[in-house]
């Protein structure tokens, strides 16, 4: 079929279980759509987290798979500029927009293949002039997460679509957000094809999180990069939160979020924020040394 | 025991980067060919940016899947160039490839049968 573009409305997008369920909503609304063109409407979102970039690009990524043609419209001149800052809005023939306060570590879109591509990614951006002034261990610590994240991405996903990754400082808050996202089979199907084992979006979730859990086959060892990222959030009063499929967990404060979405987002994301003034000391012994 | 074998890592991976688990296959392989050689081992770190333990565990963590008993990988296979974070993480990675080959089956046993109509 092909006619004008419809119009699909996207509310505000922050790093929270609501948004994601928004983002989820959009991926059902946009694949059940007929038509071509579909016209994604900000005028509807007054906030959008820049690093939830990564996951908007699995939903817009998805529908494009699926012959559609996304052509976001209406964003609030702010907001226009968060997404053209960070080169989201790039492919969708909005101008690239100078990043004067460096907060910004820019939209990418991966290969499963370019591991070294995505590190160097990271190195470049984690150690630039811009970005806060954290310490070394901290420094470390949260690039290694992100790309135990980042591999755990491309030998797990299956994700034909690629790995999605944006990340954003929040200097008043000293926070820095990082999200990557793949369009990938999701944590349920891929332990139920693997393993044989059926549990439901969120029981998935909290499988891949014990220690030595894998659905890795083979003499090669898993399971224990997300427990390592776990103990650095926990040290450094963040927060990392995982959506895979229904499933969404969130662990902040030393608390814990289990719960499952009414609807499935069309692959997996994970998403860390961390507390940049922490001065602590990491050890991955699992102590904390000062 | 017969020579040293000094292996550099960043010579094997031709790459600062050690992340991904096909580099850590890599260094496994030649790992295993020095002691299958009747070689003790001598690992270098030095020259490294990005470590992560997907790569230690392909590299290192495979080791101890049964064919080498743990006495024997002390005796012949040495670390160096190493930061406390590189022997910390090895640490890490050493004591979860023994847990996951020693109980891989139980870790499964408990997690039958959790699924929801709505999400067959």
């Amino acid at each position: 079929m092909s006619t004008g573009p419809v119009r699909v409305f996207l509310g505000e997008i922050r790093s929270s279980q609501a948004s994601f369920s928004r983002l989820a909503k959009l991926h059902v609304a946009l694949n059940a759509c007929l038509f071509d063109t579909i016209e994604v409407d900000f005028s509807t979102c007054p906030w959008f987290d820049a690093n939830m970039s990564a996951a908007l690009g699995v939903v817009f990524a998805r529908a494009a798979d699926n012959i559609k043609t996304i052509e976001p419209a209406r964003l609030r001149p702010d907001i226009e500029k968060i997404l053209s800052k960070n080169s989201f809005l790039t492919e969708f023939g909005f101008r690239k927009c100078l990043d004067t306060h460096g907060t910004t570590i820019p939209y990418q879109r991966f290969a499963i293949a370019e591991d070294r591509n995505f590190a160097e990614y990271l190195n470049s951006h984690l150690s630039g002039k811009d970005l806060p002034r954290m310490t070394s261990a901290l420094s470390a610590r949260f690039k290694n997460s992100i790309l135990e994240i980042f591999v755990n991405a491309t030998i797990h996903s299956e994700s034909e679509l690629g790995i999605f990754a944006c990340g954003q400082y929040f200097p008043n808050k000293h926070r820095l957000d990082f999200c990557v996202a793949d369009a990938g089979i999701g944590m349920r199907r891929k332990i139920h094809k693997e393993l044989e084992l059926k549990m439901n979006s969120d029981q998935a979730i909290k499988w891949a999180l014990q220690e030595g859990h894998t659905t890795r086959k083979g003499s090669v060892p898993g399971g224990l990069g997300l427990k390592l990222i776990r103990e650095f959030i926990n040290v450094n009063k963040g927060r990392i939160q995982i959506v895979s499929d229904r499933g969404y967990w969130e662990f902040s404060a030393g608390r814990e979020t289990l719960t499952r979405m009414d609807l499935g987002f069309p692959g997996t994301v994970i998403s860390i924020e961390i507390n940049t003034a922490d001065t602590s000391s990491y050890c991955l012994r699992g102590e904390l040394k000062s | 025991m017969g020579d040293i074998v000094k292996l550099k890592i960043f010579d094997i991976v031709g790459s600062p980067v050690w992340v991904s688990t096909e580099d850590g296959q890599k260094v496994f392989h030649e790992i295993t060919a020095a002691l299958s050689a009747n070689a003790a081992v001598e690992l270098s770190f030095a020259d490294r940016e990005n470590l992560i333990t997907a790569f230690l565990n392909a590299a290192i963590g495979q080791l101890y899947g049964g064919t080498y008993e743990e006495s024997f990988l002390k005796e012949h296979l040495i670390f160096s160039d190493t930061t406390d974070d590189d022997r910390a993480m090895l640490e890490r990675v050493t004591e979860n490839a023994k847990r996951y080959f020693a109980n891989r089956q139980g870790y499964d046993q408990a997690w039958q049968g959790v699924v929801d109509e709505d999400e067959e």
